[in-house]
């Protein structure tokens, strides 16, 4: 009883609550339970029946999919280096700045390209990268070097073509966490370790890097997490080619459910996407609840 | 205080206004006519006739292969509008002054044409009357009830075409394709003008006298071009591999098109000729056919896969480009192109160049490309049958000029119907080939008639062999595989009757 009185009495706040928690459960709880069912199926938009594992199945002898778990790993590493490495160095850089207007200036500097449009930016490095007419092959041209490059049209290099954009990795978000966590350092840290003589890169790899380590993990956290299941280069840039050089299992699931209407495959795939990224949070996790 | 006495009145009193005035209101659904075009059109409806009843509303989504058919937002000519057109419109409001009992809305812009909305609106029944699609999907839908068939409409009389005995003597019957079940699922709007499209300057430059006819002629050409250091061709699409592949194989076509016989191999046809071992992924005419494709890709530019061909082309980097309609208007009005430029059809595999040459798809079009259907919505909303009509209407031969020709993107698709000047040539070739018996175009395209997993393969792993990633025999391999399992999908699907094989 005394349960039920304290529900009434806090009735508004629950009342309050009620839209979000709709919403919620409608648009982010139905959809992943409803794929995790049709997962089990050979859902092609009209009809789903039972069907089993024979998703998971076919999944195992997909040598696209396979393939491309190949192409996700080399992208995925790639990725957790040059979007740490460079925008922890930028930020350090920024961080050590004695005059203050440069230090603002080039605070603000890297951190504007954020408000361009993500594929206007894949757009840009597409024109750029063109084979014909690109500016990477002309002014490699006019310096009398090998310019005959097929960038994102050779399945040679179309991976690497791929890291290569937003070079030079340093703008974006990782920026204002690494510029964040360095701002959090105590001024007598920095002092003391100044008397200590720390100072320049010895002062980065014993006092700063270590204190940044939260922000180092969450940005390894969230860049697992967006690279296992990202694919936005693929959809805008590259359709998984030239052939399948540059698709990975977000792009494939996609395209078996919007291209070829195999919605069941595709909610198995998604499935085994979440599954592993679900797997990876927990370890890390429990990885930085250790270090703590 | 926010729970009050006098709060619970005021809202109480609120509630109950709301609900009064709900209660007092007309509450009318979507359908209901705007009383004023209602009574307008009382004035051309028998005085005879009960007070109008409610207007059956058909929509259609004018989308096209090339282009659409959806009215631009303005009728003026300009850079950013460079082809007005409303041509459908007007088509519309003559049709609806025939049949008052109905009105016509028009979409767009389009929708239907991503396949992701019209999965989405097919399968919740929300798609307009009358939808377009590329023909692919169309065997997909027609088991979900998707689509309707079109084959008692055929069969009538077309009555808005003077002397007409039956709707589908307008067309080439070779070319409605039938489904699984044997019945039509759209009707052809257009035909696609294609060939190739080639810079008559650099041509010069390379010594090349005259378009190439044939393959030799053709890799002649390229080797030339190659010379003076320009990329000689580009894909657009995969237009010249059909043509190519329906010449390889043009031997085995009569061997296989038993079921059907119409000259065209189709998805039951291929199936049993794969079931029977009459068609082999890995046979020696699928070799050379992979040789060919091969060694007019070796004149592909570097990274031609993220290359827009169109741009190439009419920047000057690229010779020649496959091309249809839209590709020849475009080319005509861009104000890029600082050069003189040619079309030509695409080349014939001789005897005497290939063991299996010899017999060639027809070349100037092809065949149907726009095509509309009708949906699921038009079945459940009782307008079928005027949404067939309006059909009727639009595609008698000068109707369907009007509609299609003022885009100058394709040619009518109505036997009788005028080309506009730019296409007579190809539409000329077209008609001699058609007389002189060459294969219809798509006779024979496995990447079509495999299914859509074996599709799905064939784009990724001939692709990976064009740039060398893999060899032929391992493209070939995974192809069987891939094959086998697509083939298997179809007849689980269409529950094939393999006695009739």
């Amino acid at each position: 009883m005394g349960y039920i009185k304290r529900l009434y009495q806090a009735r508004l706040y629950y009342l309050f609550l009620l839209p979000t928690l709709a919403i919620l459960l409608i648009f982010g709880f139905y959809p992943p339970l409803s794929a995790l069912y049709h997962a089990f199926t050979n859902w092609n938009g009209a009809t789903a029946e039972w069907i089993g594992l024979q998703n998971f199945k076919y999944m195992l002898e997909d040598s696209f999919l396979i393939d491309s778990v190949w192409n996700m790993l080399f992208l995925l590493i790639a990725g957790l280096i040059t979007g740490n490495a460079m925008s922890l160095l930028g930020a350090a850089f920024v961080f050590n700045l004695k005059n203050s207007g440069m230090s603002a200036f080039f605070r603000y500097m890297f951190i504007l390209p954020m408000v361009v449009p993500g594929v206007v930016v894949l757009l840009l490095w597409k024109s750029l990268m063109d084979p014909l007419t690109g500016l990477f092959n002309t002014v490699l041209a006019s310096l009398g070097l090998p310019h005959e490059y097929g960038w994102l049209g050779d399945p040679a290099m179309a991976l690497s073509s791929i890291v290569l954009i937003g070079f030079p990795w340093v703008a974006g978000l990782g920026f204002l966490i690494y510029l964040a966590g360095f701002q959090s350092i105590s001024q007598e840290v920095i002092e003391a370790a100044k008397v200590e003589g720390a100072v320049g890169v010895s002062r980065f790899l014993r006092i700063d890097l270590p204190l940044v380590t939260g922000q180092i993990k969450l940005m390894i956290v969230l860049g697992i997490i967006g690279g296992l299941q990202g694919f936005g280069v693929q959809l805008v840039l590259t359709k998984g080619g030239p052939g399948s050089a540059t698709a990975v299992p977000g792009w494939l699931m996609y395209e078996q459910a919007f291209s070829y209407s195999n919605f069941g495959y595709a909610s198995m795939i998604g499935f085994v996407i979440f599954i592993v990224i679900l797997a990876i949070t927990f370890i890390n996790m429990k990885f930085i609840k250790a270090d703590q | 205080m926010f729970w009050s006495k006098k709060w619970h009145q005021s809202l109480a009193v609120a509630l109950s206004t709301t609900l009064v005035l709900s209660a007092c209101s007309s509450g009318s659904g979507g359908n209901e006519s705007k009383p004023s075009a209602g009574a307008s059109e009382s004035t051309n409806v028998d005085s005879s006739s009960k007070a109008p009843t409610e207007k059956k509303v058909i929509v259609v989504d004018p989308g096209g292969d090339f282009t659409d058919y959806a009215p631009t937002t303005s009728m003026e000519k300009s850079d950013a509008n460079p082809h007005p057109y409303n041509e459908i419109r007007v088509l519309a409001d003559e049709w609806e002054k025939l049949h008052p009992e109905a009105k016509i809305e028009i979409l767009s812009p389009t929708k239907s044409k991503d396949r992701k909305v019209a999965v989405a609106q097919l399968a919740a029944g929300t798609a307009a009357d009358i939808i377009y699609q590329i023909g692919t999907f169309k065997d997909e839908d027609y088991p979900k009830g998707w689509v309707l068939p079109f084959d008692k409409y055929l069969d009538m009389p077309n009555p808005y075409a003077e002397g007409n005995a039956k709707w589908k003597d307008l067309y080439n019957e070779s070319w409605l394709n039938r489904s699984g079940d044997g019945q039509v699922y759209y009707i052809p709007i257009d035909a696609v003008p294609i060939g190739i499209i080639y810079n008559k300057e650099l041509f010069a430059k390379a010594g090349i006298d005259k378009p190439p006819v044939t393959y030799t002629e053709f890799f002649d050409a390229q080797q030339k071009l190659k010379g003076i250091g320009i990329a000689s061709y580009m894909p657009i699409y995969r237009w010249s591999d059909i043509t190519l592949e329906t010449a390889v194989f043009a031997n085995k076509i009569k061997e296989w098109d038993v079921l059907t016989p119409n000259g065209i191999v189709d998805q039951e046809e291929f199936v049993r000729a794969y079931k029977k071992g009459l068609y082999q992924v890995d046979s020696p005419e699928n070799r050379e056919y992979y040789k060919l494709k091969k060694e007019k890709a070796d004149g592909y530019p570097n990274g031609w896969n993220s290359i827009d061909a169109y741009k190439a082309f009419v920047t000057g980097k690229v010779a020649m480009i496959e091309a249809v309609g839209i590709h020849m208007r475009n080319v005509q009005d861009d104000k890029e192109r600082k050069f003189e430029y040619g079309t030509m059809p695409f080349p014939i595999l001789l005897q005497e160049e290939s063991a299996y040459g010899g017999a060639n798809t027809i070349r100037g079009t092809a065949g149907y490309a726009t095509a509309w259907q009708l949906t699921n919505s038009a079945a459940k909303k009782g307008t079928a049958d005027l949404a067939a009509d309006f059909l009727m209407y639009l595609t008698t031969p000068k109707n369907n000029a009007r509609l299609v020709n003022n885009l100058q993107a394709a040619i009518p698709a109505a036997n009788g119907a005028e080309a506009v000047e730019m296409f007579k040539p190809m539409y000329d070739q077209f008609q001699q080939d058609y007389k002189d018996g060459y294969l219809t175009w798509g006779a024979f395209y496995a990447a079509v008639l495999g299914g859509s997993e074996y599709g799905q393969a064939y784009e990724k792993l001939s692709v990976d062999y064009l740039l060398g990633s893999i060899s032929l025999d391992k493209l070939l391999v995974e192809l069987e595989k891939s094959m086998k399992k697509s083939v298997d999908g179809i007849v689980q699907q269409h529950k094939y009757d393999e006695s009739k094989w």
